[in-house]
């Protein structure tokens, strides 16, 4: 019927039919490209037409037709993304998915992913207050308030290491492979080898009571009781930066995957957020009207779940307006929260566990859902939960409770697709491409300078004013004392003064600091001398000539 | 044509001699020389003449040297012959060097006459070919004056011809170049233009000139400079100059041109008359001007000799031109250029000719700097080709290329298997030619048939194919387990009879198999393959015979063990009998079923006639049985076949009976499935009852499916009652329930008013509810998912709040509860005004971040200090200055529009460390040169082919010899 009308008039419409075709091929493409270029695109395009330079137009069309092009054949790659990931479907409108229960997904699933549910029974030795995986997936870490710490590779159900410190243990947390891992114990944050053997005490981080690591800058950041965030790089040891908070005991602390800020969750409802750079939090948000008890941000960095004692869980957009964007009650505060690799949430309550799905992320307030409903249900079966943790790169959601440890399966949790070209987090990865990651992480390490709530700031135009910045430069700084710089360094044979005093040249010309290099260097070969002489006095006639210059 | 030039320049030379100039005549000459090389460098392509040129060159120069020059010495060489002409110059001196100098000039004319004319080649041809006599005839007069005859009268066509090529040339100058050949040859054109030119440049009529240059094409510029120094020319143009005459332009200048050339033609034509002799002497007798042109020329002279009315006038011209300087003529007789303004002039047009020749790689050169990436060596096309590597060489020729080809053309020629191409060729040409004969009509019917028999039979062809597809898998196990049976039977029904003669046949049959093993002319013997692979068959006579021998027995055999196939067929294993099979399937194939059936019934139709068994008494008897048998086991296959696509239906029919079966509860649990478009929150709406049932269903499985069945079914049954009690189920009170979710809020304000009474007692309001509940229904919930039952076991309100979830009165209660919850949360957390706190904070921070003005006070400043001051001075503070502190204003705040929030607006210092303190120079705006950072290059954010483009050398060389471009590329 539709080609009727257009046979009609045949002379006219015919040179016209073939349009539509490419109009709508042209169409496909574009409609492709765009959402080619909303995913993978990264930021606007610029007008290159108004460009009047000739040099600059063609490069910047170049520039952007490589934007294009990048961003055609992400797309295009995503056919090598082989695995799906896939929720708990219900057959029909009244089948629940959170009434189902791990036996029945165990028994519904394959051998060995049924393998990855498992339950840790250890009722002596206390409430598991951590549980973590590492960022691979493969070795799990828990660690009990009484003490107990145990890592494991928990789908071989291997045993790594097992420690009973007998001291309060707050928090635990893997370093940047399964290496290393520390704990917050009572006074300060240690740090242990995978076998067991504390390799650190960092006497700095008093009574931390979370821990975070950012791994791409190579940091440990800890929250004390008193509120204090303190970070150490861990690939140099030093402490970077202490910061108070000044809002009290901190009852909520997590990371933002995105963009390593941390989050702090205070007494008087706010949460904080905090960088290295700044002694005063980025951003102070009121999120609720109690304690805020947990805190949790997914991995995009634009929301962030937070719980609080009045049973609110709220969500928040953390990227642009900080507004709760979504709020619903449960039955009991929450005690702790986590975002999956795939947006889900699972909310630990009393001795209940929810798992939301993504969409919670995308409901308003005046959308008409006013308590989500969950998509999966465990516990109630008086364990009380304190941590949960997603596996990355696994549908397992773990879960550290009153008497142990379970391992539950929760499909669609995990990413499908591992990016085994990021360091760290190959689920594959053998002894020697873990390693082969670490060097590379620690060559490619982040400063902490480059933390700030937006991540892609490096490289941007500084916008400060000649003003600013002349204030921002330290006028009253004092001069580099170039002499004694030189004498505390100590290279070779040749000291660095003689060689300053060498290569100077004009020797002639005595001008202040070369007397007062010249004086250095003799104090300096004094008091070599002295040295030796002192030492061959200790040694005696006899060991004399084992004495040597030198310190 | 700076040969033609500077030949016009031998008769000034003279003139340089009688007037030596001061100028260091070695430098002098090297110049000119260096001229002249340079013209005859671009003339490089013909080279023919060059030689000539060559031979001529020294001279040349030297001609040239003065003329420009005006004055410069004269060589050795040119001493004794320009004596000699002086010598040999009768009276007529002016005559001689009017036709000395403008010899080359002539040809110019000559050409631009042809031009203006648009004529063909020839005319300029033979126009050129006059002039080139001349200048011949001038090099050999320099020569020797012996030769200077022979040489004249054996060379003249020679030479015309050479020169046609130049006439071509200067043609093409004056056309806008098209080839590249053409082009080059330009220059020398141009060059030689540029030359006479100059010879006529005098500075009073230079821009005269330049208005005349605009006006005119450029080539007849040039002509019509060239024409100037015609008079001079005394050559050989006889017959041709006359045939010049009759081209008249309107133009006056052309005119005056065409006039003054065929003048000159005219005079040449009397010279020539004259005496081919007295030539050269022209030169010689030639009075030197003060330019060395023809100034002095008394073209008067010629009148008397003229008789054509245009020379005379011509002439005339020539001779108002002597007695004043400003005439039209004189004008255009100027005197040559000095030496450094014609250098100048020449650089300038050489240079544009070179700009030009370089333009043509501008765009190449464009290309390859703005390209991304360069690949050294450059793709060059011709580069490097072997023959045949773009272009498919024919396979076929029709002589046979090499002697391996030879020989096989030669084999198959005496094999008399191929004429190779001619066979066919003939056959082809006979076939035309008789078509040719018949009339059209007849062709076309001819065709008509051919093109329908081709159809038919094509289709035929797809026909059979697609019979062939439709048989069934199952009809080909039916047919040979068929088979099967029947043989056995047949076997089994010889083996009752006692009798097992066959043993003798097959016995006989398999010795004549290996019989013709050992003679290796079998088919798969080493032989056969050999035979075949080389296909010597095709030529060997022995081999020939060999194959159709081997073909014969083969078939022989075949066809007994054939016989012998139907009653045993699995006895025989050998590869012949295979092969006996594999074509026994196509026709299994091919065939339709009843025809196959057909044979079945007469399985022994077809070796009746070669077995003599068949002719034995029990064999009839057996057959007789078996065909009884036969006609029944027909039958039920026939049978079977008929019912072949039934099976799946019952399959379907009976899988649906046992889904049925098997999922009896599931059929009532399936008809809840209708698609209703409801949300998850509105299904906790429906009654207890009923969402219970469905709980039951979801997580029981099927022994509580069945329960629900059970129970579904009864409530179908009193249709009435369940309706009537409403809301029970959700399929029928869709609309309602919507209306229910509408209505929710006024139930959670009602809710909210009735807090307070309901406060106290909800514990055991609920735990009542959850009781009766237990009680109200049935038994089977006992065992419902843990979640509703342990829940409500541990904390009775929270399962209410869980059934909320599933039932409505329950989520009416829960909001109750909820509700109540809030209060009590409220309360709990009434004590600290958290929010007004935080404003205050907020506050306080923009007031801090705020601009400021700060006061600053410098005590004692402009004031005195001391005793006796006044009460007023004592007063003063000293000076004070007011600093304007910069900051954020509230309403600039990034959280001015977002209450809870506090955003630092204080700069971060450590970050400064990484951003760009100026915008880098390329970038005109912030935005370009941040986009220019945002495509990331390493190969964890980007797929691997644009990691790979990002991060390739600007210029990759690879393996290989770097040739220079030898063209142009775009």
């Amino acid at each position: 019927m539709a080609s009727e009308p257009s046979s009609k008039p045949p002379a006219t419409r015919r040179p016209s039919r073939p349009a539509p075709v490419t109009d709508e091929e042209e169409r496909a493409k574009a409609q492709y490209a765009k959402a080619a270029d909303e995913q993978y695109g990264r930021g606007g395009r610029i007008k290159t037409k108004a460009v009047k330079d000739k040099k600059l137009r063609a490069n910047l069309r170049a520039v952007e037709s490589k934007h294009r092009d990048a961003t055609l054949q992400a797309k295009n790659a995503e056919i090598l993304l082989e695995n799906e990931a896939g929720f708990l479907e219900p057959d029909h409108e009244l089948e629940r998915t959170y009434k189902v229960r791990q036996d029945e997904v165990r028994q519904a699933v394959g051998v060995e992913t049924a393998k990855k549910g498992f339950e840790l029974r250890l009722p002596d030795l206390g409430p598991y207050d951590a549980c973590e995986y590492t960022r691979n997936g493969r070795e799990l870490l828990i660690a009990s308030r009484k003490g107990h710490v145990a890592t494991m590779d928990w789908r071989a159900g291997k045993l790594g290491c097992e420690l009973q410190l007998g001291e309060t243990v707050r928090d635990a947390k893997w370093l940047h492979n399964n290496q290393m891992f520390a704990v917050a114990q009572k006074k300060c944050v240690y740090v242990y080898g995978n076998d067991g053997v504390e390799i650190h005490r960092l006497k700095k981080h008093a009574e931390a009571v979370r821990l975070e690591y950012l791994p791409y800058h190579w940091l440990l950041a800890s929250i004390s009781t008193a509120g204090v965030i303190r970070y150490t790089d861990t690939s140099t040891g030093q402490m970077l930066t202490e910061l108070p908070t000044k809002l009290g005991p901190p009852t909520a602390f997590c990371q933002n995957p995105y963009n390593a800020i941390l989050h702090a969750g205070h007494q008087k409802g706010t949460v904080t957020l905090w960088s290295p750079n700044s002694s005063t939090p980025l951003v102070k948000i009121l999120a609720h009207h109690g304690p805020v008890r947990a805190l949790a941000v997914d991995k995009s960095g634009r929301y962030m779940v937070s719980t609080c004692q009045d049973r609110r869980v709220s969500i928040f957009d953390i990227r642009n307006t900080y507004k709760e964007l979504f709020s619903f009650h449960l039955r009991q505060p929450a005690q702790t929260v986590t975002i999956s690799d795939r947006n889900l949430t699972a909310i630990g309550y009393g001795t209940h566990v929810s798992v939301y799905k993504p969409d919670i992320f995308s409901m308003t307030p005046d959308s008409e859902i006013k308590l989500p409903a969950p998509y999966m249900n465990w516990g109630g079966d008086g364990q009380a939960v304190f941590r949960l943790r997603f596996c990355p790169f696994e549908d397992v959601l773990g879960i550290a409770h009153n008497s142990g440890f379970s391992s539950i399966l929760v499909p669609g949790a995990g990413e499908a697709n591992p990016d085994s070209l990021e360091p760290g987090t190959n689920p594959f990865e053998n002894t020697r491409q873990r390693q082969e990651a670490e060097v590379h992480s620690l060559l490619e390490k982040l400063q902490p300078q480059m933390i700030s709530l937006d991540p892609n700031f490096v490289g941007n135009l500084n916008l400060a004013s000649e003003e600013q910045r002349c204030r921002e430069r330290d006028l009253d700084a004092k001069p580099e004392d170039k002499i004694e710089k030189l004498k505390k360094k100590a290279r070779g044979r040749n000291s660095a003064l003689r060689k300053y005093l060498r290569k100077r040249g004009q020797k002639n010309v005595i001008d202040e600091e070369k007397v007062r290099a010249r004086e250095a260097m003799r104090a300096n070969d004094r008091k070599i001398a002295e040295k030796l002489a002192s030492d061959k006095k200790k040694y005696g006639p006899a060991l004399e000539r084992f004495a040597t210059k030198g310190f | 044509m700076p040969a033609r030039i500077s030949r016009g320049s031998l008769q000034s030379s003279k003139l340089a001699k009688s007037k030596p100039s001061g100028r260091n005549p070695k430098k002098a000459q090297k110049r000119a020389l260096n001229a002249f090389s340079i013209a005859s460098h671009e003339h490089a392509d013909r080279v023919k003449i060059r030689p000539n040129r060559l031979g001529e060159s020294e001279g040349f120069s030297h001609r040239k040297r003065p003329r420009y020059e005006e004055g410069d010495d004269e060589d050795e060489d040119e001493g004794p012959t320009q004596s000699k002409r002086r010598k040999q110059g009768s009276g007529g001196a002016e005559e001689e060097s009017l036709d000395e100098g403008s010899d080359s000039e002539g040809n110019a004319w000559t050409m631009g006459h042809v031009d203006e004319d648009d004529d063909s080649d020839i005319d300029s041809d033979e126009a050129f070919g006059e002039s080139d006599e001349e200048k011949f005839e001038g090099w050999t007069f320099r020569g020797s004056s012996h030769n200077r005859k022979g040489r004249k009268a054996r060379k003249p066509r020679n030479m015309e011809e050479m020169d046609g090529e130049d006439g071509e040339i200067d043609l093409d100058e004056g056309d806008s170049a098209d080839g590249e050949e053409d082009e080059e040859e330009d220059d020398l054109g141009e060059d030689a233009i540029d030359l006479a030119t100059a010879l006529d440049q005098y500075e009073e009529s230079e821009e005269e000139k330049k208005e005349k240059k605009a006006k005119k094409s450029k080539k007849r510029a040039y002509a019509f400079d060239d024409s100037d120094e015609e008079p001079s020319e005394v050559g050989d143009f006889a017959a041709d100059g006359a045939s010049d005459f009759s081209s008249d332009e309107d133009e006056d200048e052309s005119d005056r041109r065409a006039q003054l050339k065929d003048l000159i033609s005219s005079l040449a034509e009397e010279d020539e008359q004259r005496s081919t002799a007295r030539n050269p002497d022209t030169h010689e007798s030639a009075v030197p001007s003060e330019f060395g042109v023809l100034r002095k020329v008394d073209l008067a002279s010629f009148k008397s000799k003229v008789a054509d009315p245009e020379k005379k006038k011509a002439l005339k011209l020539l001779q108002d031109d002597k007695s004043s300087k400003r005439n039209d003529i004189a004008r255009k007789l100027e005197a040559p250029l000095p030496k450094r303004q014609q250098d100048k002039l020449d650089r300038a047009a050489a240079s544009a000719k070179t700009n030009e020749t370089l333009e043509r790689w501008v765009d190449t050169v464009k290309h390859n700097r703005r390209a991304e990436h360069l690949s050294f060596p450059l793709y060059q096309p011709e580069a490097g080709q072997r023959m045949g590597e773009t272009r498919l060489l024919p396979t076929t020729t029709t002589a046979p290329a090499n002697d391996l080809e030879v020989t096989i053309q030669s084999i198959l020629q005496q094999s008399g298997l191929s004429n190779g191409k001619d066979d066919e060729e003939q056959i082809q040409k006979w076939e035309e030619l008789q078509t040719n004969k018949l009339p059209l009509q007849e062709v076309m019917k001819r065709r008509a048939q051919l093109r329908k028999e081709r159809e038919l039979l094509f289709r035929e062809e797809v026909r059979a194919k697609r019979i062939k597809k439709i048989k069934s898998k199952s009809y080909r196990r039916v047919h040979r387990k068929e088979r099967e049976r029947l043989l056995q039977r047949e076997r089994d029904a010889l083996k009752a009879d006692g009798v097992d003669v066959s043993e003798d046949e097959q016995e006989y049959n398999v010795r004549r198999r290996a019989e013709e093993r050992m003679g290796a002319k079998h088919r798969e013997s080493k032989w056969a393959k050999g035979i075949k692979a080389s296909g010597r068959s095709a030529w060997d006579e022995d081999a020939r015979s060999g194959v159709t021998e081997m073909a014969r027995r083969n078939d022989e055999l075949r066809r007994r063990i054939e016989g012998k196939e139907v009653r045993n067929e699995d006895s025989d294993a050998s590869d012949l009998s295979s092969d006996g099979e594999s074509e026994l399937y196509p026709d299994e194939e091919d065939g339709h079923l009843e025809r196959q059936l057909g044979l079945l019934e007469s399985p022994f139709s077809s070796t009746e006639n070669n077995s003599k068994l068949s002719m034995m008494a029990f064999m009839r008897k057996a057959e007789a049985t078996r065909k009884t048998r036969n006609d029944e086991d027909i039958e039920r296959m026939r049978r079977e076949l008929a019912d072949e696509e039934s099976p799946s239906e019952e399959e379907g029919s009976n899988a649906a009976r046992r889904g049925h079966k098997k999922y009896g509860p599931g059929l009532i649990s399936e008809t809840p499935s209708i698609p209703i478009g409801q949300s998850e929150f509105e299904e906790r709406a429906p009654s207890d009852e009923e969402t219970d049932d469905a709980n039951g269903t979801a997580a029981n499985g099927v022994k509580t499916t069945s329960d629900l069945s059970l129970e579904t079914r009864n409530s179908n049954e009193p249709r009435n009652p369940y309706s009537a009690k409403s809301e029970q189920n959700p399929y029928l009170m869709k609309a309602s329930k919507e209306k229910r979710t509408r209505k929710q809020p006024d139930l959670v304000s009602q809710a909210h008013n009735t807090i307070p009474a309901v406060q106290e007692p909800s514990k055991s309001k609920t735990k009542s509810k959850v009781k009766s509940k237990a009680t109200s229904k049935k038994s089977s919930d006992s065992d419902l998912p843990e979640q509703i039952i342990s829940a409500p076991d541990a904390n009775g309100w929270q399962t209410v709040s869980y059934q909320n979830q599933s039932d409505e009165e329950g989520g009416e209660g829960s909001i109750h509860l909820n509700t109540s919850q809030f209060e009590l949360t409220a309360k709990a957390f009434a004590g600290d005004d958290v929010v007004a706190e935080f404003e205050e904070e907020k506050r306080a921070v923009i007031d801090e971040d705020d601009e400021k003005i700060e006061k600053n006070v410098l005590p004692g400043w402009g004031s005195w200090a001391g005793e006796g001051l006044s009460k007023k001075n004592q007063k003063r503070k000293g000076h004070v200055t007011y600093n304007k502190k910069e900051g954020v204003k509230p309403e600039k705040r990034k959280d001015a529009k977002l209450d809870r929030v506090i955003i630092n607006e204080k700069r971060v210092k450590a970050n400064t460390k990484y951003l760009a303190s100026q915008l880098p120079f390329p970038f005109e705006t912030k935005e370009q040169y941040e986009r220019s950072l945002r495509l990331p290059k390493g190969p964890e954010w980007t797929t691997k082919k644009t990691f790979s483009e990002a991060t390739k050398p600007r210029v990759l060389v690879k393996q290989g010899i770097i040739r220079p471009l030898h063209k142009p590329l775009v």
